[in-house]
């Protein structure tokens, strides 16, 4: 075996671990257009990612392999994966034919799971089963025994790192899917035909043929226009004959406009936003005027995404209003508005009153030094950790810091004109009693969507129907809707008596930055229109707190420790899922504070990614490369599990004393976010391996000639590792970090790896 | 001073009498149960019945409740869940219905309890319609005092409406006598999948009726209301002859039933088989309920099919949810000229006088005095 196989078979690692992430981020963007995604969904799919990635690693730990040195299987693998990884993006565009689903309907938690599972099947699983092969076949090369697995564990991660950025800075903004999969198979491509001249099996030969035949393929499909045909052909299918006109990415969402006679609609990962040239008349109307009629004469107005297509139209129609900044986070949508303009959006962005800005609503309202007589918040309820950073205490203290004294904040949350449902009422009174807690007054226009504005000026509770008709005579504004009989119908006492009569008995928590339960009471209503089986257990996940929680991992330890007893050495899996759980949730956390900190920028957010996965590289690369230095494992393998639960102790006094720290200079956050970043998947990184050489080293298989051995342990812990991350990522961003909060969140973590640690104790030592 | 044996005897008693005091309050709130109309005892051993309300003909075995979710089956014998169980009481304008052409500007108290025997993918009012009666949370209110309710509140009608009013059928025509009897005036939006018997004997006491006549196949239906489409249409062609006034509803749903041959083909029908002077209300539809991915309709697509309507010689075709369009205005069939000017639910302009156009004296359908 020469260095330039080793170098050739390195190489092949870093694509593999390339191609890994850009299948799941692309697989992730296709099937979250496909169900309208939430933050349930979005864990429910990453989920059947790592489920499969860890059924495979373990099948191919346990891989029989009777042929030494098998490339061949290998380079199959490798090629079986390029071309599973197109055909699974053709399959996530067509599975809604597939399965009979009209295009335009949305799907519960329950079809979204099992059509996950199914889409994700080949790529997840030949993912994972390259990743504990490769390990293997890496001892056969080199010999390194027990160190092949920090080595490959290393270079595939570097390999996902590179990958990551470039599909989310440079592939997904140029090229679509269809490109992206196809470039992807003649990377994977190249790399065999480097690999296989070094052999001469009939595999070998077989491999040859068809690593030739991916190549060239692709090859054709990209340089001529067969990528860009089947990516149309498959848009057309998955959108059913609707006339689609414009189909574009952005690192933020995915645009696309359908334009039915002389109607565009545009839409958002699926879901439509805006339509022109004629708008919901009756929605844009009262979300303008009844905020501006219930001012003397607004002048500076701020509007939070939503504007264009119809609301800023009605604002303009204000001779008094001079100034309107207009927010939304994403170029591209008002890019695509522009390209397909209409009377009324030619006239909202070209108007010299209004001014764009393309960046997160949270960071524009810190840095913005114009006072506001009216904020309208134009974005529905929140449905991500992301989109709830918008309805919490502190993003409303935010505005009234940027509001005139008599400054108004209007925003829309859903509602009825019929009935309340316990999930409704849970939601509307959340995010009502949270508005409540920082501004004096309020009013409610109740709706099917309601309309909250809310105020520290008195005068906004004393509207009436006689003013804000007056003052539309005054400002002589025409409408299609409002009008004296209307406002009458809408203000009257009535509405207001049995909406409030309707939420009275309701208590919930606030919605905060970093106790999102506002997000948690949307998905439980959101659930309902889709699953509604599943109400029962949103219902009883809404009363989970601490000490239920401390109570659970009692149990479990406790069960764990009787386990033990009968297989001597399952302390270690344990902690490697734990492990694997908490760095999931302190991913988690720590990304989703810096957004609360900094707001959303995603370049932002790729750097702090890639400062994670970096730290779990360097950690498994440094342990690996020091192994022969370190006689005893176990011991520094439990100074690691003390090291995780102090992480997660001072994660949780970090948050306690937020306030403490928020004072220090923006700069010195910025640096301590990297940090905690790195280090915690530093930690992560650094357990993987001694996990694996502690437990061959057990088993007495630390002779590098044992392959079976090395594939065994490493697609056990692996697939434990990625089922720790699984339960971590579907319950921590739906149920912990909304229901708990994230300093409970992080006593929990602490908790649980104190559990993991005790346990060790048990662990046999030779 | 009391004895240790009655000290111990009211200690456990009380706990017992709260209990049952607490379980007393429960079924207050709970639905009250009404023996129901149109069914038949099939197996008096196995205690299994046939409902007959409305085509489905549910066959329900003890304890089982309908496809409507709103008739159960107790010890062999049928009863109606939402019986003088509102989960929904309102006071709304008589054009939400929506009824154009019936007493405008008038108030309608508005009930409706939970359940529906269909299953549209696009309901508006999913939360109580696709629900059974005892998950809602509901109000007692016998059919008096819903008629005296909608006397408080100065209503000219009332109105059976939000859910399909044909799962609280007896409720429906119990409050329908008593408000006939106080010169109060019944109208109802149903989907009008009901059978021809109960039918009949409601329309007694129905005055108009806005059916949804959602699409015209049965491929439409089938597909996204598992339903069928003809009971609907005997159902409309029933009320007419009984002299109800009737009001249609469809829908416009892009993709679905917006093609013009089968918007012709409806319009041709209602012509020919209910009559000229039958309303109809083309809806601008938004994503709702269950379908989530779709574009709203085009306003030209209404535009068209008011058109079509007009050139199969309906009187009154009608665009909803488009406020301020003129297609919410009625119109004189004969000189055309606007007779009620309307913005949403509001009336701006009214040349009505006695039911008849204020400019040609030409007589114009509906209902406009009590």
């Amino acid at each position: 075996m020469n260095k330039k196989t080793l170098y050739y078979f390195i190489s092949s690692l870093l694509i593999i671990g390339l191609g890994g992430i850009v299948a799941q981020t692309i697989l992730l963007r296709e099937m979250l257009i496909l169900f309208s995604g939430n933050e349930f969904s979005i864990g429910v799919i990453i989920g059947s990612w790592v489920v499969w990635e860890a059924i495979g690693a373990f099948i191919g730990g346990k891989w029989n392999r009777k042929i030494k040195e098998d490339t061949g299987m290998f380079l199959s693998l490798i090629i079986l994966f390029s071309i599973s990884f197109p055909l699974s993006v053709y399959l996530t565009r067509i599975f809604k034919i597939l399965t009979g689903i009209p295009p335009e309907m949305g799907v519960g938690i329950i079809p979204i799971l099992y059509s996950s599972f199914f889409i994700l099947l080949p790529t997840g699983f030949l993912h994972g089963f390259l990743f504990t092969f490769s390990c293997s076949l890496h001892n056969q090369i080199t010999g390194e025994g027990s160190s092949s697995i920090g080595k490959v564990y290393f270079y595939e991660m570097f390999g996902t790192i590179i990958g990551g950025i470039l599909v989310n800075f440079l592939f997904i903004p140029y090229f679509n899917s269809f490109q992206i999969a196809i470039g992807v198979a003649l990377l994977s491509a190249i790399t065999c035909l480097f690999l296989i001249p070094s052999f001469h099996t009939t595999r070998g030969r077989l491999a040859l043929i068809f690593t030739f035949i991916i190549l060239v393929s692709s090859f054709t499909l990209l340089v001529g226009k067969g990528a860009e045909r089947i990516h149309l052909l498959s848009i057309k299918e998955q959108w059913q004959n609707k006339n689609v006109i414009s189909y574009e990415n952005s690192f933020y969402q995915n645009i696309v406009v359908i334009q039915n006679e002389n109607q565009y609609t545009f839409f958002s990962d699926g879901i439509p936003v805006i339509t022109t040239p004629v708008p919901d008349i009756a929605f844009v109307e009262e979300f303008a005027h009844f905020p501006l009629l219930s001012q003397q004469s607004p002048e500076t107005i701020l509007v939070l995404s939503g504007g264009a297509g119809g609301l800023i139209n009605e604002i303009l129609k204000y001779r008094t209003v001079k100034r309107i900044d207009y927010v939304e986070i994403d170029a591209l949508l008002l890019k695509t508005i522009k390209k397909f303009s209409t009377p009324i959006t030619q006239k909202e962005l070209v108007d010299p009153r209004v001014n764009l800005h393309y960046l997160d609503g949270r960071i524009f309202i810190k840095e913005t030094p114009v006072k506001y007589d009216v904020v309208l918040l134009g974005l529905p309820p929140p449905h991500t950790l992301q989109s709830n950073r918008f309805f919490t205490e502190e993003f409303f203290h935010g505005i009234k810091n940027i509001l005139k004294d008599k400054g108004i904040l209007a925003l829309t949350l859903t509602g009825s004109l019929a009935y309340y449902s316990k999930e409704l009422k849970n939601l509307n009174v959340c995010i009502l009693h949270t508005l409540g807690k920082v501004f004096a007054y309020r009013v409610v226009i109740p709706g099917d969507l309601n309309l909250f504005m809310v105020s520290d000026s008195e005068e906004i509770s004393h509207i009436s129907p006689a003013l804000l008709h007056d003052r539309l005579n005054t400002h002589k504004i025409k409408t299609n809707l409002i009008s004296l009989t209307h406002l009458k119908y809408r203000l009257h006492e009535r509405w207001q008596n049995w909406f409030f009569n309707s939420l009275k008995d309701i208590e919930t928590p606030l919605n905060r930055d970093f106790s999102p339960r506002g997000l948690f009471y949307n998905i439980a209503y959101y659930n309902l229109l889709f699953s509604p089986s599943l109400k029962t257990i949103f219902d009883r996940a809404k009363s989970i707190n601490l000490s239920s929680i401390i109570l659970f991992i009692i149990i479990i330890f406790v069960s764990f420790l009787l386990l033990q007893r009968k297989y001597k050495k399952i302390s270690i899996p344990f902690a490697i899922a734990t492990t694997g759980f908490s760095a999931m949730i302190f991913e988690l956390i720590l990304l989703f504070s810096f957004q609360i900190f900094y707001g959303y920028v995603f370049y932002e957010i790729g750097l702090l990614i890639t400062t994670f996965m970096g730290g779990m590289a360097i950690g498994s690369l440094i342990i690996t490369s020091h192994f022969r230095h370190i006689h005893k494992e176990l011991r520094l393998f439990k100074v690691t599990e003390i090291a995780i639960t102090a992480f997660s102790f001072s994660l949780f006094l970090l948050f306690y004393y937020l306030d403490f720290i928020s004072s220090f200079k923006s700069i010195y956050i910025h640096i301590l976010f990297l940090f905690l970043l790195f280090l915690s998947g530093f930690l992560t990184g650094i357990e993987f391996p001694i996990a694996n050489r502690i437990y061959l080293r057990q088993s007495g298989v630390l002779n590098p000639n044992n392959g079976d051995s090395i594939g065994k342990t490493v697609g056990m812990l692996y697939s434990v590792d990625l089922s720790g991350g699984w339960v971590g990522g579907i319950i921590g961003g739906l149920i912990l970090l909304p229901i708990l909060g994230i300093s409970a969140g992080c006593i929990m973590l602490a908790i649980l790896k104190l559990s993991s640690l005790l346990l060790l104790m048990t662990f046999p030592e030779k | 001073m009391i004895s240790r044996r009655d000290f111990i005897k009211i200690a456990c008693l009380t706990p017992l009498a709260l209990k049952l005091e607490a379980k007393e309050l429960t079924s207050k709130n709970s639905p009250s149960l009404k023996e129901a109309l149109y069914y038949q005892k099939l197996d008096e051993k196995k205690k299994t019945v046939w409902c007959l309300l409305c085509p489905r003909a549910c066959t329900l075995s003890d304890g089982e409740t309908g496809f409507c979710r709103a008739r159960k089956n107790i010890k062999g014998k049928l009863y109606s869940l939402g019986y003088a169980s509102p989960c929904a009481t309102h006071v709304d304008p008589i054009e939400k219905k929506p009824f154009f052409n019936v007493l405008p500007e008038t108030l309608s108290f508005s009930i409706a309890s939970a359940g529906c025997n269909l299953r549209c993918k696009f309901c508006q009012n999913w939360q109580i319609s696709q629900v059974s009666p005892l998950e809602t949370v509901n109000s007692f209110s016998p059919p008096e005092k819903i008629v005296s309710m909608a006397r408080t509140n100065r209503c000219k009608s009332i109105a059976y409406t939000y859910t399909e009013p044909t799962n609280f059928y007896e409720y429906m025509l119990e409050t329908a006598k008593i408000a006939h009897s106080k010169g109060i005036l019944n109208v109802s939006h149903s989907n009008g999948y009901i059978n021809q018997e109960p039918l009949k004997e409601l329309s007694k006491y129905l005055d108009a009726v806005n059916i949804d006549l959602k699409g015209f196949n049965s491929a439409f239906y089938n597909k996204l209301c598992e339903a069928e489409l003809e009971p609907v249409l005997e159902t409309i062609k029933i009320l007419k002859k009984s002299g109800v006034w009737v009001e249609i509803t469809n829908l416009v749903i892009p993709g679905h039933n917006d093609d013009t041959g089968m918007i012709t083909h409806m319009c041709e029908w209602i012509r020919k088989d209910v009559g000229a002077d039958v309303p109809v209300h083309f809806s601008r539809f938004f994503p709702m309920y269950k379908m989530t991915g779709i574009s709203p309709t085009p306003v030209s697509t209404l535009e068209r099919a008011r058109e079509i309507a007009l050139k199969a010689g309906l009187h009154y075709p009608y665009i909803g949810n488009v406020a301020g369009h003129p297609g919410e205005n009625t119109y004189c069939p004969e000189c055309r000229k606007t007779l009620i000017r309307r913005a949403g639910y509001n009336i701006l302009e009214n040349n009505l006088k006695n039911g008849k156009c204020k400019f040609c004296g030409g007589k114009i359908g509906g209902i406009w005095m009590v």
